[in-house]
């Protein structure tokens, strides 16, 4: 396998994972809730983009741990939500908050890292990198204790974040699976 | 902190916050920088100096809890002078607030042990840094090589000199004292221009000031151990980073003898004295700075902006906390945790202390009226809820033949609620049994409500409810009593214009939405009355309804006269609207009402009511002021 088939294959991976991570499908039977686009899924694709990757970006590398814990995070609420209808960790605030840093971290890092890898081979990649901040800070904004409900400019506000966040998200797919056509699915012929 | 519990509360947020840094100080250390590992300790030094459950925030929901139940259990049994046994813990401010008040239980005692030690373990600090000044300036002038070579080096990465060098015989290692006028010490032997440049660095970012203020703060938790370990390891945060700035500015080899420089301080004695920075402080510290410095290249580039969310996500959590409401108690708790929950859920408005007064009441729960109760009345039923025991007072629907057994439920309305000059509101509190089951067994000429009058007090941030008589039945002819209506009273207001009198009988009727929709399995849902207490409710529903009379003299004349009620303070309105009466009219025969189930506009009786009327052609305004309540 070539390194471009190889960057290709997980820059793939990585691109549907995200898809995983940032959508949610869910069924509903007899007050049961099932998540068919699981976020486990989304970071076992991940996982497996980071093991093709860690040559050529080493301090993706890094980023396994973070990504096995969210994994098995995501795999506990998933089981929980089908159960009991709720989110596990949900219950606990300092365990979410330790989650969301960890989140936080683990998305700017990887796109940080796959904006080096286009730079690398010649792609720009700005629109990654401002998706990449985009992102960060919409999630930070939507955390701060404020009366989101109480007056109507800051309901406005939590709503064009809210929308923001999902166009930002929306774009970002976009760009990792443009990212990913960049490099050819076949090795180049011999010359 | 006016109190153990209040320090206690305060330790243990900041505890806990601390535990939380520590942990995401743990999952970021080989991810993110010695800038940010360092950076994360000002949310710690904020949370110290913000006091617990400001706002209602909380860091670790139920804390609260248990820490009220501890205190009421101790508590109860002493006769502290600096703690109200059944009062809600609140952290004033993050300082010891002495009273100078004899102590009068091992807990006061305890308080004066911790406010002592704060300040003891300030004053050792202040005296270790006077001593280390007087051994400074015992210090001789370097020589002038060796000034040069200073001189030198701060010129090179652009660095300022402090005001004074001194060699100091004995001194193991370089450093810096003082942050006011800061003198850089020497040791006899001769120093590395990388020491060297590690102690300027301090001095440029002002760590010393740093290490000041973590020294206070560590007097306000000289007794906890978890923050002395937290402050240890700022302080040696403060030296990674420190030994990052310097290997930022070396290159190659440099960097490499720079670690070997370390290395050979590994044996050093560690003697940091407060207000002074040293690159040696102490084996195991320089073990982990080394660690550090190996991962100084491996730290991933370009997440500035990622960990500076990371940080804000963190200082939110921390310093905000999270809203939780605790629990109500169970109307039979007898519990310490059951009646804790019950101490912190007081009302906090006039209705949610009706609300909950008359819930009580109807339940027979000691539990749940301790939430609306005066705070005089709060031992006794905190001893009759653990005792297991029933109110002490008479069944309100005693009146109407009905007994405690009987499950009969009512419907509450308060009648006339007005603020008097004290603050306090008075008003004739209705309940209406009627709509419940009670009317199935109903008999023309029978009572169906009762009244008694009520006084709403401001206790604090709670609200409660005292009684000023018994409940008695209201007349028989009262149907309806929470429709307005000609049976019950209404308060009058006084107009007087000229030569004219205007009396208004504004008779103005207050309630919460109180039906709650409950499933049945069989038979469909439907609306009840709902029996748990709402301590925080707003008045969403009322009615009023106006009648008076007018005298032109001393001759009693019939007038059309328009009304606008007035809170207090509200300037006297520029037009009326269509609200009238002709007097002579009896209040209780015509009226309307609205609800709002976000609370209505207007949570009591007007303070004041706007009249006009026409006597002749000619139009008259005033303002009609609200007669003595009789029951007050």
């Amino acid at each position: 396998m070539t390194d471009n088939i190889r960057i290709r294959r997980a820059l793939s991976k990585i691109a549907w994972g995200y898809v995983l991570l940032y959508l949610d499908f869910n069924l509903s039977v007899n007050g049961h809730t099932l998540n068919v686009l699981p976020n486990w899924a989304g970071y076992l694709l991940i996982f497996s983009a980071i093991m093709l990757l860690g040559s050529e970006l080493r301090s993706l590398l890094l980023l396994k741990p973070f990504c096995v814990l969210l994994g098995v995070v995501s795999a506990v609420n998933w089981v929980w939500v089908l159960l009991a209808g709720q989110k596990l960790t949900g219950r606990f605030f300092l365990v979410s908050i330790l989650l969301i840093c960890v989140g936080i971290y683990f998305r700017f890092q990887m796109l940080t890292d796959l904006a080096q890898l286009a730079e690398d081979n010649g792609i720009r990649a700005d629109s990654l990198r401002l998706c990449r901040n985009a992102e960060a800070v919409i999630q930070v904004l939507l955390m701060l204790p404020l009366p989101w409900e109480e007056y109507d400019a800051l309901t406005l506000l939590s709503g064009a974040l809210l929308v923001s966040g999902l166009l930002v998200c929306a774009f970002l797919i976009y760009q990792l699976f443009v990212l990913r056509n960049f490099f050819p699915e076949q090795a180049a012929p011999q010359a | 902190m006016e109190n153990i519990w209040s320090f206690l509360l305060q330790t243990l947020t900041v505890s806990i916050a601390a535990a939380v840094l520590l942990l995401a100080k743990r999952l970021f250390l080989d991810k993110l920088s010695p800038r940010w590992q360092y950076g994360v300790w000002a949310i710690l030094a904020a949370r110290i100096l913000l006091p617990a459950g400001l706002l209602g925030r909380v860091l670790l929901p139920g804390l609260d809890v248990a820490l009220e139940a501890a205190k009421t259990g101790v508590e109860s049994r002493l006769t502290s002078a600096l703690t109200d046994p059944y009062g809600v813990t609140e952290v004033s401010a993050p300082i010891p607030l002495v009273r100078f008040v004899p102590p009068d239980s091992v807990t006061d005692v305890l308080f004066y042990l911790y406010a002592a030690g704060a300040a003891l373990t300030l004053l050792w600090f202040f005296l270790s840094y006077l001593a280390l000044r007087l051994r400074v300036a015992g210090g001789v002038a370097p020589s002038p090589g060796t000034l040069e070579r200073v001189h030198s080096v701060a010129g090179q990465y652009g660095l300022k000199v402090p005001p004074r060098i001194v060699m100091l015989p004995g001194a193991e290692s370089a450093f810096v004292c003082g942050p006011l006028s800061p003198v850089l010490v020497l040791p006899e032997r001769a120093v590395d221009d990388k020491v060297l440049l590690h102690e300027l660095l301090h001095l440029k970012y002002g760590d010393l000031w740093a290490g000041v203020g973590m020294c206070v703060l560590r007097c306000l938790h000289w007794c906890n151990p978890l923050l002395w370990h937290c402050w240890d390891r700022a302080q040696n945060d403060s030296e990674a980073l420190c030994d990052q700035r310097v290997l930022e500015r070396l290159e190659g080899e440099e960097r490499r003898q720079y670690g070997v420089i370390l290395l050979s301080m590994a044996d050093d004695k560690y003697a940091r004295a407060p207000g002074t920075t040293s690159m040696a402080n102490g084996g195991r510290n320089i073990k982990a700075r080394i660690s550090s410095i190996a991962r100084f290249k491996r730290y991933p580039r370009g997440v500035g902006l990622g960990s500076a969310c990371v940080a804000a996500v963190l200082a939110v959590a921390c310093l905000a906390g999270t809203v939780s409401a605790v629990e109500l108690p169970g109307r039979n708790s007898s519990g310490s945790l059951e009646l804790a929950r019950a101490r912190l859920n007081r009302a906090t408005t006039p209705a949610g202390a009706l609300d909950t007064y008359v819930k009580a009441l109807l339940a027979d729960s000691p539990a749940y009226l301790i939430m609306a109760a005066p705070e005089e009345a709060l031992p006794e039923l905190f001893a009759a809820a653990r005792a297991g025991e029933k109110l002490d007072t008479p069944y309100p629907l005693e009146p109407l033949g009905l007994s405690e057994g009987s499950g009969a439920q009512a419907d509450w309305v308060v009648y006339n609620l007005l603020e008097g000059s004290d603050g306090t509101y008075t008003g004739l509190l209705v309940l209406d049994a009627y709509r419940t089951w009670f009317a199935d067994i109903y008999e023309d000429g029978q009572p169906v409500a009762v009244s008694q009058p009520v006084r709403v007090l401001r206790q604090g941030d709670f609200w409660a409810v005292e009684p000023l008589e018994d409940w008695t039945a209201v007349d028989p002819e009262c149907t309806l009593a929470s429709h307005a209506n000609p049976f019950l009273p209404a308060l009058s207001y006084t107009a007087r214009v000229e030569d004219f009198t205007i009396e208004v009988d504004y008779q103005y009727l207050l309630s919460i939405d109180n039906e709650v929709y409950m499933d049945s399995l069989f038979f469909g849902g439907s609306y009840q009355l709902d029996t748990v207490p709402r301590p925080d409710a707003l008045f969403t529903d009322y009615y009023r309804s106006v009648g008076g009379r007018a005298w032109a003299g001393g001759e009693e004349v019939s007038l059309t006269v328009w009304y606008e009620p007035l809170t207090q303070g509200e300037a006297f309105p520029e037009e009326f609207g269509h609200s009238s009466f002709r007097t002579p009219e009896e209040h209780g025969l015509g009226g309307g009402g609205g609800s709002d189930p976000r609370g209505c506009e207007r949570q009591q009786s007007p303070a004041s009511i706007a009249v006009k009327f026409q006597y002749k052609e000619q139009e008259y305004t005033g303002v009609a002021w609200p007669e003595e309540v009789p029951y007050d």
